[in-house]
């Protein structure tokens, strides 16, 4: 589905990315592991468009090479809504929801460029079934909505966009355990709905928890990828770069 | 002195309607894109004289009312036609370089004052509305004159107003505005293509500088003419600044301020007339100097 070859990032000359290669299959669900900086959301940023997003009277931009090719077609010089629009949903880091808009409001949003008004009925039914926090705070503002009600609602938000490939930054992140868990058991079921996803995190329990195929990254570089049980077999792997 | 109360009482909130039309269209497009157009104010000129030389076309019959509407409602999609092309071409490829826009604002307005100079020479067109229209007339309310054309200004400035609420509340279109002004990357996420949607935001700020044009020139006191964008420009940054630029209801309050100033100087200082161009400088500079983030600038982004 999604084939990575070479990525390479500069930021202002210092690189990012380096020569990064990565597949996603179809309906997989590959996680990427890495310690703050190593280039994760650099990588989210490439794929769905947005690093290259700068505007134009803008003196530094990131350059970006090599090739992405989401189902046979290269997509590294598409604008970020023509990428949205191919299926590609990036669920930011941070979360990112429209503060001063209402969670619904944010909701439809999400599903800015569908023409399937009925379809994107019943998925707003879907996402309040799996987050039904969210109906209830659906006429609030979504900036008064707690940490982990904005995670639901980006992530929600990003089904509102009907996903084929769904990219996650660090859904965890500043959530407490049990939260953790919420929002790690909703992504499983998303992606058993039939959603392939690209994760990105910090926190290797989790990746290593929920993900098929697990790469891992260091300083901008891809240091290897496989299964859970290929990884942990390998000592070094285990010990450098999962801390485990 | 109760004369002089009512007087600035009534025409000043007829002035203030206006001024906060005027400021909406500037506010809209930094609030959007963050653009500051300097040239606000030459569309506000172009759709004056849009009205004119349309106006003489005279599609739903010359010199009829009814033809006179029309042609407000052309001009101003001619002029948001004309703006948003303006925007691709010229203020687009510059955009997040504030000093690049600023100087590329300020000569789109250059251009169009030598434009005007040029196609119409230095004459000062009356824009008037039939001359059987009641809007030519004046009515007494109170013991102070006022002419018709200041009403229906201020009407259709507070129906002009709602409707860009609406829009921006309700439509499509208006909440995209409104994600944009918040987020612009997680609203690029979402899939909006914003080039497009500043381009059909610089042509609705221009349509509202239009009807701001019209309307207000169409005063029987009042004409056109090459310079007349100066001082809309002017008046819209006094706004916007006392508002707090970017605000929508910024702009209605900072309108409304302005308006009342500057009628009390009319109706109180003697030759009040004469020095009223300076007071929204006044302002501006006490605002600037006591608020820089202007009276209600704590958000910059569209408000609901
Ligand atoms: N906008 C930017 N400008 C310059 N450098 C950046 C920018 N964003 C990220 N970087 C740098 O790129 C590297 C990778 O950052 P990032 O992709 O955010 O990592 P991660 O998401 O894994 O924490 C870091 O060294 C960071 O400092
Ligand atoms: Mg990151």
């Amino acid at each position: 589905m999604l084939e990575v070859q070479d990525l390479t990032v500069h930021y202002d000359g210092a690189m990012a990315l380096n020569r990064v290669n990565l597949e996603v299959g179809d309906g997989q669900f590959v996680g990427v592991v890495g310690p703050n900086g190593s280039g994760k959301s650099t990588l989210l940023r490439a794929l769905s468009g947005i690093l290259t997003e700068v505007e134009p009277g803008k003196k530094e931009r990131p350059s970006l090479s090599g090739s992405i090719l989401f189902e046979g077609k290269e997509i590294s010089k598409l604008k970020a809504w023509q990428i949205t629009k191919l299926g590609i949903i990036h669920c930011p880091e941070r979360r990112r929801p429209f503060a001063e808009m209402t969670t619904l409001e944010n909701l439809e949003m999400g599903a800015y460029l569908r023409k399937d008004k009925k379809d994107v009925r019943k998925d707003l039914e879907r996402v309040y079934e799996l987050f039904p926090i969210l109906k209830e705070r659906a006429n609030q503002m979504s900036r008064t909505l707690s940490g982990g009600e904005q995670q639901m609602l980006a992530i929600a938000r990003a089904l509102m966009s009907k996903p084929k490939l769904l990219l996650i930054d660090e859904p965890s992140l500043g959530l407490a355990p049990i939260l953790k868990e919420t929002v790690l058991k909703t992504i499983k079921e998303i992606w058993s709905s039939g959603v392939t996803i690209l994760l990105v995190e910090q926190d290797v329990a989790i990746t290593l928890a929920t993900a098929q195929k697990i790469y891992i990254l260091a300083h901008g570089r891809m240091v290897t990828h496989g299964a859970k049980e290929e990884l942990m077999k390998d000592r070094d792997i285990r010990e450098v770069y999962l801390g485990l | 002195m109760l004369n002089d109360l009512i007087e600035i009482f009534l025409l000043g909130g007829l002035q203030s309607g206006m001024y906060s039309l005027l400021a909406l269209g500037f506010t809209l497009i930094y609030g959007i894109s963050g653009v500051v157009n300097l040239a606000h104010g030459s569309f506000y000129m172009l759709g004056a004289y849009m009205f004119v030389t349309l106006g003489a076309i005279g599609f739903l019959g010359a010199g009829t009312m009814l033809n006179a509407v029309f042609v407000l409602v052309l001009a101003a999609i001619v002029v948001g036609i004309i703006a948003s092309m303006i925007y691709r071409v010229t203020i687009h490829p510059v955009l997040g370089d504030e000093v690049a826009i600023m100087v590329a604002t300020v000569c789109i307005a250059l251009i169009m004052q030598q434009f005007v100079i040029i196609f119409y020479g230095v004459t000062f067109p009356r824009v008037a509305w039939p001359e059987d229209s009641i809007l030519m007339n004046t009515a007494n309310i109170l013991g102070v004159t006022i002419e018709y054309s200041y009403i229906a200004a201020f009407v259709v400035s507070l129906a002009l107003f709602g409707t860009l609420m609406l829009i921006i509340t309700k439509t499509k279109m208006g909440k995209a505005m409104r994600a944009v002004s918040q987020d612009v990357e997680a609203a690029m996420l979402m899939g909006i293509n914003t080039e497009r949607l500043y381009m059909l935001t610089m042509g609705l700020s221009a349509m509202l500088a239009t009807f701001a044009g019209i309307l207000i020139t169409s005063s029987t006191t009042k004409s056109a003419g090459a310079w007349m964008w100066l001082q809309p420009l002017a008046l819209s940054f006094a706004i916007v600044i006392l508002g707090g630029l970017g605000s929508i209801k910024g702009s209605l309050i900072g309108g409304f301020i302005l308006g009342y100033a500057e009628q009390t100087v009319k109706t109180t200082v003697p030759e009040g007339g004469a020095i009223v161009g300076v007071v929204p400088l006044i302002v501006m500079v006490l605002v600037l100097l006591l608020r820089p983030k202007g009276l209600f600038g704590k958000r910059v982004e569209l408000e609901e």
